[in-house]
């Protein structure tokens, strides 16, 4: 009675062990059903946030466009002579950063999906601790274990993750951003002194191996503050939804 | 061999397919239980002791592939599959849509106890990583979505028995629904 049963354990085991060679042929089945439920995700999503949205949120949110247009605006102005000074420097050069494109094969169960498997491996290049990006530079994840054709990615919003970050506030408060319930981060031990407001942007710090400074991890949506204590914390709000992505890129460790 | 071979490739198909396709649809979609109701059916309504052990390499699978929800889901799905054998042989009948609700309710509830202890040790060293509400949503929506879809599995239970015996995956003589 037993032995199908051990057989499959056995059979399974195996495949999971020489996934490495097994990657291939089931990515071919994995991609277009991960891109395919990702597509009717994206295409539903409104359909299912309909209901939980009140007016006063969409009033918030209406204001909230409002002031990242404008800062949209400014951002873009920095980003145009930030550009003419590194061609100046030469720092394009030095930081000419390769990346591998990877499709999401498997995903964690669950809405708060935090972790994703993606087709690249050590073949590839991909290496423990390297950043997964979407494909406008936003910080979605690390890998956490890789293997010859495949590779785990944690997103950042996972309780188990913690990432290194600068906020882009007056004096670049830096920080470890740790993964929190409702797919939100939390910055804690933040010195009294510092002037962190909502809707400050965060970006990676560089203080951590493998993960370079500047890739934007999120905004900040709440900062907590008490006058006896020695530390306020905040709330940040991932700008890398993993859920809604069918391809991240991942930062090969030659241009780290 | 044939019948082992033919019960992998299926749980494989359908532990992709759920890992894959549904864990990427949005809402309560994502929580579609596929794998486990699927061995809860062959082990409660087939009498297919290999239901059992879908379920527990099912939680070795998601370990081995770091993308658990919970901590150490193997044995979280272990204590599930140790549920559905004993209720399916001893105390559920295979015959009625009652004993498999039955069934399928005590191995989500088997599995959420062991999810519970397995979480309430962490949350000793680390109560922030640990969030009660995502462990609620889980186990409400991991239960409706199972009924759901063992619900379609008995209503479908001739075309299956007759697929799992062109593939070898139960004997030809075999009539036990």
């Amino acid at each position: 009675m037993l032995f199908p049963g051990m057989a499959i354990a056995s059979i399974v085991i195996l495949a999971i062990f020489f996934r490495g060679s097994l990657s291939d042929a089931l990515a071919f089945v994995q991609r277009p059903l991960a891109a395919f439920g990702t597509w009717i995700g994206n295409k539903t999503v409104g359909a299912f946030d309909a209901a939980t949205v009140s007016p006063e949120r969409v009033a918030n949110l209406e204001t909230e466009r409002d002031q990242v247009v404008v800062d949209h605006a400014e951002l873009e102005r920095l980003r145009v002579e930030n550009q003419e000074l590194r061609t100046q420097l030469g720092f394009l050069d030095r930081r000419g950063e390769r990346s591998v494109a990877c499709s999401i094969v498997s995903r964690s169960i669950g809405p708060d999906a935090s972790a994703f498997v993606i087709d690249r491996g050590t073949d590839d290049g991909v290496i423990v601790g390297a950043p997964a990006i979407s494909g406008d530079g936003i910080l979605v994840g690390k890998v956490v274990s890789a293997y010859s054709g495949s590779a785990t990615v944690r997103v950042i919003s996972d309780r188990d993750s913690a990432t290194a970050v600068t906020i882009l506030n007056g004096t670049r408060t830096i920080g470890i951003a740790e993964g929190m319930s409702g797919a939100l981060l939390s910055l804690r031990y933040i010195p009294q002194d510092e002037r962190i407001q909502v809707n400050d942007i965060v970006v990676t710090s560089g203080l951590e191996s493998n993960v370079p400074s500047g890739l934007v991890v999120g905004i900040v949506n709440a900062v907590t503050t008490d006058a006896t204590a020695p530390f306020q914390s905040a709330v940040l709000e991932p700008l890398g939804d993993a859920r809604r992505l069918s391809v991240v890129s991942v930062l090969l460790p030659e241009s780290l | 061999m044939m019948k082992a071979l033919a019960l992998s490739i299926l749980f494989l198909l359908l532990a992709i397919v759920q890992t894959s396709f549904f864990s990427a649809l949005p809402g309560i979609l994502a929580y579609a239980p596929l794998v486990i109701a699927a061995g809860i059916y062959l082990r409660q309504h087939v009498q297919e002791p290999s239901g059992a052990f879908w379920i527990v390499t099912f939680g070795l699978f998601l370990d081995m592939l770091a993308i658990p929800s919970f901590p150490l889901e193997t044995i979280s799905y272990g204590a599930a599959a140790i549920a559905v054998s004993l209720t399916s042989q001893h105390v559920f009948s295979n015959r009625s849509w009652y004993g498999l609700i039955a069934c399928g309710g005590s191995a989500i509830v088997a599995m959420n106890v062991t999810r519970a202890v397995i979480l309430g040790i962490v949350a000793l060293r680390h109560p922030e990583r640990v969030s009660w509400h995502a462990f609620g949503e889980t186990l409400l929506w991991n239960l409706v979505l199972l009924f759901v879809f063992l619900a379609i599995f008995f209503a479908f239970a001739g075309q299956i028995r007759s697929f799992l015996k062109t593939t070898f995956m139960i004997s030809k003589d075999r009539d036990t629904l």
